[in-house]
């Protein structure tokens, strides 16, 4: 136990030195366990994890799924569902906030990443919403909170690898993502709703768009709807595997930013590479957290909690909702990803433990991933904004992200009080 | 140097990638539609994640866009940045020039065992040979930024 605690300490030691957590993860790991078991078995160990990693096809899922996200960031397909969605709802108190959450829904079942959507987002909806008149704190915040969205509506990254490092069904976690997904979406809309309803000059309605323009944003985004239909349906329907479904849709997502000419040879070569570099930055991320989980998972430390928790006795929900607000505290101060993966070692056999199904933890830690997110001062989301809209302050983006934290945590705890909302759409896949 | 690290590496990345694509969309296609399954594509895809991984990876190192906490920064004075961004790289190096050796030596074995992939045959130690090369290609990056730290400030990209 003590050795798993130091391990910890150190981890986040080198972390505050601004040692990148991937190295410190790996490299605390690597001497956790040579001091434990003795540096030959250990070099070797290393040399294997690094190696298994590299040649799995399984994992090939993970780049894919970012291939297909940046495709269709390029192919300007965020702009049109922005504009349906406009369309339908633009006129409503905060309708362009609203739109934006719409919009990041639909973005979400493309694109397997927080911060690609939220930065895609923050160029479509934040320019529109900046020339009505939106607070800063109200366009940013739910560019932020949407953004999260693209981890929990299928495909999501963070659920790959959570079921990568598990191994859980990625196809059930996919399914399982969707209600709560689209729960959370609509909470974000109440947070809008109440935002524009206590000032609504933060959140000005634009003007009615008529019905044949309607349909024909609406004609405009039957792309989009293909392309999830095929992927999506085909992994739920079981007709190819989450790694297949991952190719096909790369290979339609590059079909139609070619079709819609967004491509040159040029632009073709940097989205690979982006997504290479995407993959490869996860990857030493990946291989890192089994350095280090493989050390945890030597010294006593997820034995010792699981007995100590199950003789106290207390109720698992309770347990789990005390996992859950660790996550929650973790997360305004961690990079979320290395969250999961440093705590998945020790609170994995404990839920299991317990008999829970490990696709609704999975959803519970995406959950807390979105809370984590947009939690200031530490979450991904908010930088990247920060980066893309240099003229806003980041007081106004951190203000919005706290508001928004609500609605994200009451999904939180609705998926906790109600496995169900998780776990009906996966119980009905064959 | 840079520049053609870069070109180099970013080729060797991107076209593996599209290769997967490509590779994984002809494979369901063809067993959907036509009954025939590409043969060796699982291997294949294998041996090119390796290039999109390993070949991206001093791609990061050089741009910098390991997920690092940075929330410090803005308190440490420059010149003590330098020094601390000097010093990690220097450690990032050490460590993946150890894993550099680590996968040579694995690689020399896999071949005098002459371990070849099932279905293509095709050694697996000239792949492990290579994961080899790129990762100590990567701790060459950390070397080169120890002794020249940039002075801008790398922007933040996460795994979310």
């Amino acid at each position: 136990m003590t050795e798993a605690l130091l391990g910890f300490a150190a981890v986040f030691a080198l972390a505050l030195l601004r040692v990148p957590l991937a190295f410190a993860m790996g490299a605390v790991g690597y001497v956790g366990l040579g001091l434990l078991r003795g540096w030959g078995p250990t070099a070797a160990g290393a040399a294997q994890v690094v190696y298994d990693t590299g040649f799995a096809y399984t994992l090939s899922v993970v780049p894919l799924f970012i291939l297909m996200g940046n495709f269709v960031a390029r192919a300007g397909l965020a702009d049109e569902l922005f504009g349906a969605a406009f369309a339908f709802v633009g006129h409503r108190r905060g309708g362009l906030a609203h739109a934006t959450v719409i919009a990041c829904a639909g973005f979400g079942a493309i694109c397997g990443s927080s911060i690609a959507t939220a930065a895609t987002m923050s160029k479509v909806a934040y320019p529109p919403m900046k020339q009505l008149g939106y607070a800063d704190h109200l366009s940013t915040g739910v560019i932020a909170a949407g953004g999260t969205l693209g981890i929990m509506i299928p495909p999501s990254t963070i659920m790959v690898i959570y079921g990568i490092v598990t191994e859980t069904n990625i196809g059930r976690l996919f399914a399982a993502g969707v209600l709560p997904g689209l729960l959370c979406a609509l909470l974000l809309m109440g947070g809008v709703a109440f935002i524009a309803h206590r000032d609504p000059a933060a959140g000005p309605a634009a003007a009615r768009t008529p019905w044949p323009q309607r349909w024909a944003a609406l004609r405009r985004i039957w792309g989009v709807l293909l392309l999830v239909a095929v992927v999506l349906g085909g992994i739920y329907g079981g007709v190819f595997t989450a790694t297949e479904g991952a190719g096909i849709g790369a290979a339609g997502a590059f079909g139609f930013a070619l079709a819609r000419r967004t491509l040159t040879l040029r632009t073709l070569v940097e989205v690979l590479v982006e997504s290479a570099r995407t993959t490869a930055m996860l990857f030493t991320i990946l291989i890192a957290a089994t350095l280090f989980s493989n050390f945890v998972n030597f010294t006593s430390m997820p034995g010792d909690l699981k007995d100590g928790i199950t003789q106290l006795g207390l109720p698992p929900l309770a347990l789990i909702a005390a996992m859950m607000a660790v996550y929650v505290l973790l997360g305004t101060i961690m990079e979320e990803l290395t969250m999961v993966l440093l705590t998945l070692p020790v609170f994995f056999p404990v839920v299991t433990a317990l008999g829970y199904d490990p696709v609704w933890f999975g959803v519970l830690i995406v959950l807390v991933v979105q809370v984590g997110l947009i939690s200031p001062p530490v979450g991904m989301n908010m930088f990247v904004m920060k980066a893309l809209l240099k003229d806003v302050a980041l007081s106004a983006i951190f203000r919005g992200s706290a508001l928004f934290c609500l609605p994200l945590a009451i999904g939180l705890v609705l998926v906790l009080l109600f496995p169900a909302i998780a776990l009906w759409l996966p119980g009905l896949m064959t | 140097m840079k520049r053609l690290l870069t070109l180099l590496c970013g080729a060797l990345a991107a076209a593996a990638l599209f290769a997967i694509m490509v590779l994984t969309t002809a494979d369901v296609v063809g067993r959907k539609f036509f009954a025939a399954s590409l043969p060796g594509s699982l291997e294949l895809t294998e041996l090119l994640m390796v290039g999109v991984i390993f070949a991206g990876l001093p791609l990061v190192s050089l741009q910098g866009e390991h997920v690092v906490f940075d929330t410090l920064d803005s308190r440490l004075p420059p010149a003590l940045l330098r020094v601390q961004r000097a010093v990690i790289d220097a450690l990032c190096a050490a460590a993946l020039g150890g894993l550099a050796v680590l996968l040579w030596l694995k690689a020399g074995q896999m071949a005098s065992y002459g371990d070849t992939t099932a279905q293509l045959k095709l050694p697996v130690a000239l792949f492990v040979h290579a994961m080899a090369l790129l990762c100590g290609l990567t701790a060459a990056v950390h070397a080169a930024l120890a002794l020249s730290p940039p002075a801008a400030a790398p922007k933040p990209v996460g795994g979310g």
